[in-house]
């Protein structure tokens, strides 16, 4: 698709405000800590030390806030307008204040006491305040950041947000950042502008960030254009992109091929029996709804875990998560009516598996992408020198590595093996600031620890075709470029296209 | 795909030496590795060697990226960077088939990323109250054939704009880069849909202090300031070490959403 040549089509509709439905992919905020998960009945969430039900949330837009209740059950809450600030007693710095830790007066009884009472956070705080022998003393400035520290732990707000790369990046990056190789979010922006992601565009990717990159992807090709997941071990890990919440339609143009037949693909011995000899593997990939390291994982989660759904120990829930975000069509097991039915199933998608890594492999083969991103915890060099050969030329390729090092051999590497522009390699360092009147300050200088991109752009090799226009004595100058030919010819004799 | 000619294409002489050039049939280009003709390059694929009229150098004919065309644009006036604008796109939800207000056109780098973000049915108005620029941005889109349907220029000053064929809640995102952004923050209120978005690009301080506290007055919420620093790293090769910081270069972004 060549982008916009065409009139532009009708103008999308607009869905107005969306209401939050049944089994909808959504994200909870307290202050700055996300956590993503699938909405669904009667089914308990935990999330910053409490529990509760998300059956209040359906028939709600996104941005609504709630507060907890007790029962677990989450009551919508209007954004109260700030009180406006009457006079209030303050000191002028803190020269009296001793932090002998006895200036509140209510024990932590009392205020458990508060709290089964039943009263609301908002209250607690107060009786916070007054119970305060300090809390006059202390300067506004103090007094406001006591209060904001005071409600921050008494009063649950949670507020319901869309997913979208920005939050979930966000969210990675801040609670699992193990599982993307500490890929801060302000380096995804860089590889996705860098990488010129866009709908329309036929992209491969590789990368182990649980499926981060590979959902930021989709979210920027909007279910246009199509992408190729090359995956190492038995399937790929889509943790993260479940919780875009796509629809299936996106499905469409995502496909995937294992890693290790790369090789035989780009030597043009790969064949299709090659697929079929491993029914073991493919049986793990449908059972656990993506490679054994996801099961490692889930036996590490605790309560606490992020993307409580697709990552579940519950082989129910898992099903339930293959079924929306593997194959649109598939029933799943759970109606299932025998262990007949079951195989056949089992089959059935095998070899539906089986049929979509033939038709990546052929849209490999072409070897004309618009584009490859690698993000993984591999060294990046083997991966770009195979990998490349996939792309047509005049398209960026984008690598994330945790480290600087292996970049700096890729590089090298890169200008050994030729075609590439371009090429640099960079890295953001991402500072936020804290804007109060008065009070204006950084607050956290975040760097080295996002990682690190090395970016360029391919051009045609020199000795794949010798350009044909070259007048005779020019071809002499370019002799030693073009003298691979025949060795190269012998290897790859399907190749030459 | 074969180049075409009246597009714009990147001629790419070195790492540090990019073009935009548009493509005539007696069009010239004249640079230190020699003369090109642009008849030379019409109808040859991207990506492969260019010879001079002489054969004696070669450069590179690429397809337009957002990066490429912030770097071939880099001579003009401009403090926003790559890494500024990939920053941007992602704060702003910068998706397919979105609607964006962009204030001021300037360069025209950031509309060229939004641009191909909102692909294939989205829309960015863009605001430019400096009539030269904006006939010189407008004039250069015209040969940007995959995405010119989806850019509105406009030559108006954005902070005394009535924006009247504009229905209320139909803007995704707006994206400021402006000197005096708190002067028009009001009436995006309106525009902007249930969870808009407001990205400002500040290159001082205290326009900071200044914006974040029109936000407030004006009932926006979740505001961030975010300070992006870009280091860029070159490698030695025969030394095989690399060399150090290049160029380090700074810029503030705020971020907020409206109010429900």
């Amino acid at each position: 698709m060549e982008g916009s040549g065409e009139q532009p089509g009708p103008q999308p509709q607009h869905p107005g405000n969306h209401r939050i439905r049944d089994g909808d992919f959504v994200v909870l905020k307290r202050e700055d800590v996300f956590k993503a998960v699938q909405v669904q009945r009667r089914k308990k969430v935990t999330f910053e030390k409490q529990w509760f039900y998300l059956d209040n949330v359906i028939g709600h837009g996104y941005g609504t806030t709630f507060e907890v209740t007790s029962g677990g059950s989450l009551q919508p809450k209007k954004k109260r307008e700030e009180p406006t600030a009457e006079t209030k007693e303050a000191g002028t710095d803190n020269r009296n204040i001793v932090d002998d830790g006895k200036s509140q007066k209510l024990t932590q009884d009392d205020i458990k006491a508060l709290k089964d009472k039943g009263i609301k956070g908002e209250e607690i705080v107060q009786q916070l305040i007054e119970n305060s022998t300090t809390f006059r003393d202390k300067t506004e400035f103090a007094q406001d950041k006591y209060i904001k520290k005071k409600k921050k732990k008494y009063e649950a707000i949670i507020t319901v947000v869309k997913p979208s790369t920005r939050i979930l990046s966000i969210m990675y990056y801040a609670r699992e950042p193990g599982k993307i190789n500490h890929m801060r979010y302000d380096t995804l922006a860089q590889m996705l502008t860098l990488g010129n992601i866009r709908a329309g565009n036929k992209m491969i990717v590789m990368e182990t960030c649980a499926g981060l990159v590979l959902g930021a992807m989709m979210e920027r090709m909007g279910g246009f254009g199509s992408i190729i997941q090359l995956y190492p071990g038995g399937g790929p890990v889509r943790a993260a992109t479940a919780c875009f919440g796509f629809p299936k339609s996106f499905l469409n143009g995502l496909y995937e091929f294992p890693l290790n037949k790369v090789d035989s693909l780009l030597h043009g011995t790969f064949s299709a029996e090659m697929l079929s000899s491993e029914p073991k593997d493919s049986a793990l990939v449908e059972e656990s709804n993506g490679t054994l390291e996801e099961k490692q994982a889930s036996e590490q989660e605790n309560e606490d875990s992020m993307a409580e759904a697709p990552e579940s120990n519950h082989p129910e829930d898992q099903e339930t998560m293959e079924t929306i975000f593997q194959d649109p069509e598939h029933k799943g097991p759970k109606e299932r009516g025998s262990k007949k039915d079951y195989i056949q199933e089992k089959q059935r998608r095998q070899e539906e598996q089986r049929k979509r890594h033939l038709e990546a492999a052929a849209l490999l083969s072409e070897r004309n992408a618009d584009g490859l991103i690698v993000a993984s915890r591999f060294h990046p060099t083997p991966l770009l020198l195979s990998l490349l050969d996939f792309v047509a030329p005049s398209r960026p390729f984008v690598v994330y590595c945790q480290y600087k090092e292996p970049l700096l051999e890729c590089y090298t590497k890169l200008r050994e093996r030729g075609g590439i522009i371009n090429l640099r390699l960079s890295e953001t360092w991402l500072r936020n600031y804290q804007v109060l009147p008065d009070r204006s300050h950084p607050k956290l200088l975040m760097s080295g620890g996002g990682g690190y991109l090395l970016s360029g752009f391919t051009v045609a090799m020199d000795n794949l075709k010798a350009d044909t226009r070259l007048k005779s004595n020019a071809s002499t100058l370019e002799s030693q470029e073009t003298e691979e030919p025949a060795a190269k010819k012998r290897k790859c004799p399907e190749s030459d296209s | 795909m074969r180049i075409k000619e009246n597009h714009s294409v990147i001629v790419y002489v070195d790492d540090y030496n990019m073009e935009l050039v548009k493509l005539k049939n007696e069009g010239i280009i004249t640079n230190r590795k020699g003369i090109f003709l642009h008849k030379d390059i019409i109808g040859k694929e991207y990506g492969h060697k260019i010879y001079d009229t002489l054969y004696r150098n070669y450069i590179y004919v690429l397809k337009k990226s957002p990066e490429l065309i912030a770097s071939s644009l880099k001579r003009q006036t401009q403090i926003l960077y790559e890494h500024d604008i990939s920053f941007i796109c992602l704060l702003a939800n910068a998706l397919p088939n979105k609607t964006i207000i962009e204030a001021g056109t300037g360069t025209g780098c950031l509309t060229y990323a939004l641009a191909s973000s909102v692909l294939p049915y989205g829309t960015i108005h863009t605001f430019e109250f400096n009539q030269e620029r904006y006939l010189q941005v407008k004039k250069q889109y015209e040969s940007f054939y995959n995405i010119k349907n989806n850019i509105i220029f406009y030559h108006k000053d954005i902070i005394n704009y009535d924006f009247k064929e504009f229905k209320e809640g139909t803007i995704d995102s707006v994206v400021l880069d402006m000197p005096n952004p708190w002067l028009c923050i009001k009436k995006f209120h309106n525009l902007l849909k249930e969870r808009g978005i407001i990205v400002i690009f500040l290159p001082c301080i205290e326009q900071v202090y200044k914006i974040v506290d029109a936000l407030e007055e004006n009932n926006f919420c979740e505001i961030i300031t975010y300070e992006l620093i870009n280091k860029s790293w070159s490698v030695i090769q025969n030394k095989k070490r690399e060399n150090g910081k290049m160029e380090v270069s700074q810029s503030v972004h705020t971020s907020t959403r409206k109010n429900n």
